[in-house]
């Protein structure tokens, strides 16, 4: 019974090897198709605008005065805990220092939505590497963009920034 | 959301950070297209093989015709003073060195370009770009990967077997460097130096030597005193004792068939176009025509040359699976499943020690085409009809070269046939189509597993294998008749 069902399966053969032959004209048309691989360290690859890395602090494109209020809806928002704002101890609505420790950062982007100024945004940076972990913590001077880079992301997303308010 | 605007003309003062800059227009793929990615295979394959070509015919050129004609031309006139015997003695020497030179010259540089070859064509069957970074097109990656190897440090892990652990490499990689020797002289077409080469029995000697590297796999396993590698080293033996059988089998049909052992006769009885290699039945194809009732011819003829074209492809068929098995590819490359064992045999071996193994894989690989492309694709002969061939050879027999450049050297090439040239660069391209088609298979399936290997080999290959010889050697009788 045994001796007849394995010769029973001899008869696969053919089909097998069609199936194959099959897979294997399948890789051949492969050749034909054009590499998709990225060249990464010399060609940047396309991220979308709204992609969700490097933070930094926007100021306001017209006046040039720093968006920033020390409303610490940020900080208190990060699941991390990896902002932290320190305001001006006599001025109302500024912000003196302000910490975010990029090691601790997941790129979540709720400090981003729940900033009532746009502040605090989402770049597309992405190439942060440093030779120690505390270069990751980038201090206010560091976080800030200039006026013409906060230009140029208030006119990618169409729209002005809120005017400036007292503090909540 | 499509705005690709760029800020990196924006020159930012306060931070010197590249912001907002990563929206680069598209790349221009032109550079990248497939047809290019091909062309730029075909080139680095030329390239290569032309290298190869000319380090191994320049190592045996050197050997087998410039050094007796040093010695017995130069030399004596050089230094009158010393007996002329001793000139002789030392060509004669220096010319059967030539085999042994060539051996030595042309296993390393292929293996640089067998890697390579694999690295590229395989990128090409699976949408990727491959080696690209050293030199032009990648075309020096494998010689800088055997350069690293080489300054690598040389691990012994703890409690192993330092002897065992030392001869795995070296004994793994001595028997394929000694098989190369009866393929060079199918190669060189039985010339000068390489004539000694050309064993009566080089098949069985072949396949006696090769199958000596399973041993030195298990003692690799063995000396590592790693759980991995042991398992790997028992299944390469359980692998290659199964395997051989199947392939011994076949090649004892491919004997039936062109009646010796010798892989320059067998090269030989398949002179003469494609139709009559062994893998179309060595010329009886024509007489398929029987089969049909308007040739006039007798149908029972025609029927069974069928059933023996159909057993000479099956053969081929055969003989390519159980040598992929014997020299432990995927997909039956189970003695170094990278999921399951973390390398097999060779995971606890570093620099020199790994590169060895390496060569020695790929050198098998080669040898193990070679054989294919002798025993069933016409071996050094090209597809052409017997009297083109002989036309090209009696051309190039009576070639005369003069160097007007050295002038000392005059003559060195007289009387030297250059038909080795055609032969060896037809091997050459026959056993690496060979190769790319182990390449092309290795991009289609996946690896087996163990119980299945054994199964397929065991319970159908052998099997199947048997009742081929025997229905070979009945039909042969019939078909020779």
């Amino acid at each position: 019974m045994n001796f007849i069902s394995t010769l029973k399966s001899f008869t696969k053969f053919p089909l097998g090897i069609y199936n194959i032959l099959l897979g294997m004209f399948t890789v051949v048309k492969h050749t034909t198709r054009d590499p998709i691989t990225s060249d990464y360290p010399n060609k940047m690859p396309e991220l979308y605008p709204r992609s969700r890395h490097r933070l930094a602090l926007n100021v306001d494109p017209i006046t040039g005065e720093h968006l920033c209020i020390a409303c610490k809806q940020c900080e208190r928002v990060c699941p991390d805990a990896c902002i932290s704002v320190i305001p001006h101890t006599e001025v109302k609505a500024k912000s003196t220092q302000f910490y975010i420790d990029h090691g601790l950062c997941m790129f979540c982007g709720l400090c981003t939505e729940v900033c009532p100024t746009d502040c605090i945004i989402n770049t597309v940076d992405f190439e942060m590497s440093t030779e120690s972990r505390e270069d990751l913590i980038y201090d206010i001077k560091k976080l800030t963009l200039t006026q013409e880079q906060s230009r140029e992301y208030f006119k990618m997303k169409g729209y002005t920034p809120k005017p400036k308010k007292a503090a909540a | 959301m499509n705005s690709s605007y760029n800020v990196k003309a924006m020159n930012s003062k306060a931070v010197d950070l590249n912001l907002l800059s990563t929206f680069h227009p598209r790349e221009t793929f032109a550079q990248r297209s497939a047809l290019v990615q091909a062309f730029k295979f075909f080139i680095l394959a030329v390239v290569w093989l032309s290298i190869i070509f000319v380090v191994a015919a320049g190592a045996g050129l050197t050997f087998a015709w410039k050094a007796p004609f040093v010695f017995n031309e130069l030399m004596p006139t050089w230094f009158p003073a010393i007996d002329k015997q001793i000139f002789k003695n030392l060509a004669d020497i220096h010319a059967y060195l030539a085999p042994t030179v060539v051996v030595a010259t042309i296993i390393p540089v292929n293996a640089l370009f067998m890697v390579l070859c694999e690295r590229k064509f395989l990128s090409l069957l699976t949408v990727r770009i491959g080696p690209d970074a050293v030199g032009p097109n990648g075309g020096l990656q494998t010689l800088a990967d055997a350069l690293k190897l080489l300054f690598k440090e040389d691990t012994v892990p703890k409690n192993s077997d330092p002897i065992l652990f030392f001869l795995a490499p070296a004994l793994f990689f001595a028997p394929s460097m000694v098989v190369f020797l009866p393929l060079l002289a199918v190669a060189a077409n039985r010339l000068g130096g390489f004539i000694y080469a050309d064993l009566d029995i080089s098949l069985i000697f072949i396949l006696g030597f090769l199958s000596l590297g399973t041993m030195s796999l298990v003692m690799a396993g063995w000396a590592s005193n790693n759980k991995y590698s042991l398992m790997g080293g028992l299944r390469a033996a359980s692998q290659a004792i199964s395997y051989e059988i199947p392939l011994v089998l076949a090649i004892i049909s491919v004997i039936m068939l062109s009646g010796s052992v010798n892989l320059f006769e067998i090269s030989e009885a398949q002179a003469g176009g494609i139709l009559n290699w062994n893998l179309f039945g060595n010329g009886e194809l024509p007489r398929i025509l029987n089969l049909f009732a308007s040739t006039n011819g007798n149908f029972f003829d025609g029927f069974v040359t069928l059933v023996y074209i159909t057993l000479c492809v099956s053969l081929f068929l055969i003989f390519i699976t159980a040598s992929t098995a014997e020299v432990n590819r995927i997909p039956f490359d189970i003695p170094e499943a990278e999921s399951e064992l973390v390398s097999g045999f060779n995971t606890e071996f570093s620099g020199m020690k790994f590169a060895l193994f390496f060569l020695a894989e790929y050198t098998n690989l080669f040898i193990a085409s070679a054989i294919a492309s002798i025993l069933f694709l016409g071996g050094s002969h090209l597809p052409i009809s017997i009297e083109a061939e002989q036309a090209l050879y009696s051309a190039l027999t009576n070639l005369n070269i003069s160097l007007p450049v050295i002038g000392t050297f005059n003559g060195m090439f007289e009387g030297l046939n250059f038909v080795w040239v055609i032969t060896s660069v037809t091997l050459l391209v026959k056993i690496y189509l060979m190769f790319l088609i182990a390449i092309w298979v290795r991009a289609t399936l996946p690896r087996l597993r163990q119980d299945q290997l054994m199964e397929f080999g065991w319970k159908y290959l052998i099997p199947l294998t048997l009742a081929i010889l025997f229905l070979m050697a009945i039909i042969l009788e019939y078909i020779k008749s």
